[in-house]
């Protein structure tokens, strides 16, 4: 996937660990290691809308594009 | 076994009952179809006078098994009984089905003690006959199926069902196996009549390679149900697991491997008829059976298609944060 997630600065900026964050979002500790992890496959709205709220962010600040070529669900 | 399983079996048997009695009272041209669920007991009955050397009435080793046999399903529910000192109602429902049980065995190794001269003047009456008893003692089983499926049913009785089930299983497993069973007898018929002929020889060996080639895709059938029935438990544990798809995909190999065997068995015996100069079969008939099982391995692709699809979807929903 081309499309990367970075909490760690975020976490570090609020100085917030990704345990507190999980609580505060309601997902589990496994959701937020797959998200992390760079394995997950989509991220809902409201999902990336409370992980904005509580980290004080926009979703650029979180997510990026690493410029290389676009990969298909069928070639992954 | 889950109650709604036990429910279908009960169908299944409630069905081969219902059709056996209509086209045994219907036409007796398809009295044959009718004898065919009589065939547990006929094996059974053939088996006890093989070991017994002949009537059961003339010799005690004959008794012993008739004793054995027939008897057997009353073990259970006796020792319930004497274990309880109470009788409960399917332990009575047992001891009657033993009743109809023994009785339809010794019936079946010895008709004429039974049975008035007619029945043996017309041989069509003997046969429905036969079939009749063969299909009460099935009815029975289908009642405690029924019960089980339906009832909440103490412990107890619970291990009492089980029964019903293991002499279900069994009229399944030869139910199957007849098949296997008519084939070696016609070819063992045909080496018999051939016998004392000028180059008889060579016919038998003809016959014995006629009875393998007809057999090779039965066995592979059989093998195949084994498959489905593993896929049906594969389903209802994990309908979306790929241990799932790897299964129905080695049934739909299997089911395409099947149809070139059932097509070779059929090419192959038709030359075998040919070079032995007897009438060839009609191909029609040929391509008519082989239609479903052709139909059915592309059902199973297109399942599997679909499946594949599903597990993508499963999979990425799980993925979704």
């Amino acid at each position: 996937m081309a499309i990367k997630v970075d909490l760690e600065k975020q976490l570090e900026k609020k100085k917030m660990t990704s345990k507190q964050l999980c609580a505060l979002v309601g997902i589990t500790e496994a959701n937020m290691s797959i998200l992390r992890s760079g394995k997950a496959k989509a991220i809902r709205f409201s999902t990336l809308n409370a992980i904005c709220f509580h980290l004080d962010c926009s979703p650029g600040d979180i997510l990026s594009f690493d410029g290389k070529e676009y990969i298909t669900d069928e070639e992954e | 076994m889950n109650k709604k399983t036990t429910l279908i079996l009960a169908i299944i048997l409630g069905v081969t009952a219902v059709v056996s009695i209509v086209s045994a009272f219907v036409t007796a041209s398809a009295i044959s179809m009718a004898h065919f669920y009589g065939l547990p007991y006929y094996l059974l009955s053939e088996l006890i006078k093989l070991i017994g050397q002949g009537n059961t009435f003339k010799n005690i080793i004959g008794w012993i098994l008739l004793a054995v046999f027939g008897l057997a399903p009353a073990v259970y529910p006796t020792i319930n009984v004497i274990k309880e000192k109470k009788i409960s109602t399917i332990s009575i429902h047992w001891f009657v089905f033993t009743v109809i049980h023994f009785l339809a065995l010794y019936f079946y190794i010895n008709p004429q003690e039974i049975l008035p001269e007619e029945f043996f003047i017309n041989k069509d009456l003997l046969e429905v006959a036969k079939t009749g008893i063969a299909i009460t003692t099935y009815i029975f089983i289908i009642t405690i199926l029924v019960c089980k499926s339906h009832f909440d049913i103490n412990k107890d009785e619970n291990k009492a069902t089980t029964y019903a089930l293991v002499i279900a299983f069994i009229i399944a497993i030869v139910s199957v196996f007849s098949g296997l069973y008519v084939g070696l007898r016609n070819a063992v018929n045909q080496i018999n009549s051939v016998k004392g002929l000028e180059d008889s020889a060579s016919i038998v060996t003809l016959r014995i390679i006629e009875f393998i080639i007809y057999i090779a895709p039965y066995v592979f059938g059989v093998i195949a149900s084994f498959k489905l029935i593993s896929v049906i438990e594969e389903f209802n544990k994990n309908c979306f697991g790929d241990e799932l798809e790897k299964k129905i995909e080695s049934l739909s190999k299997y089911v395409f491997l099947l149809i070139l065997l059932v097509l070779g068995s059929t090419f192959l015996t038709n030359v075998l008829e040919f070079i032995s100069s007897r009438v060839t079969l009609s191909v029609h008939s040929n391509i008519n059976i082989n239609l479903p099982l052709i139909l059915s391995a592309f059902l199973l692709e297109c399942i599997l298609s679909f499946l594949r699809k599903a597990i993508s979807i499963k999979k990425e929903n799980d993925l979704t944060i």
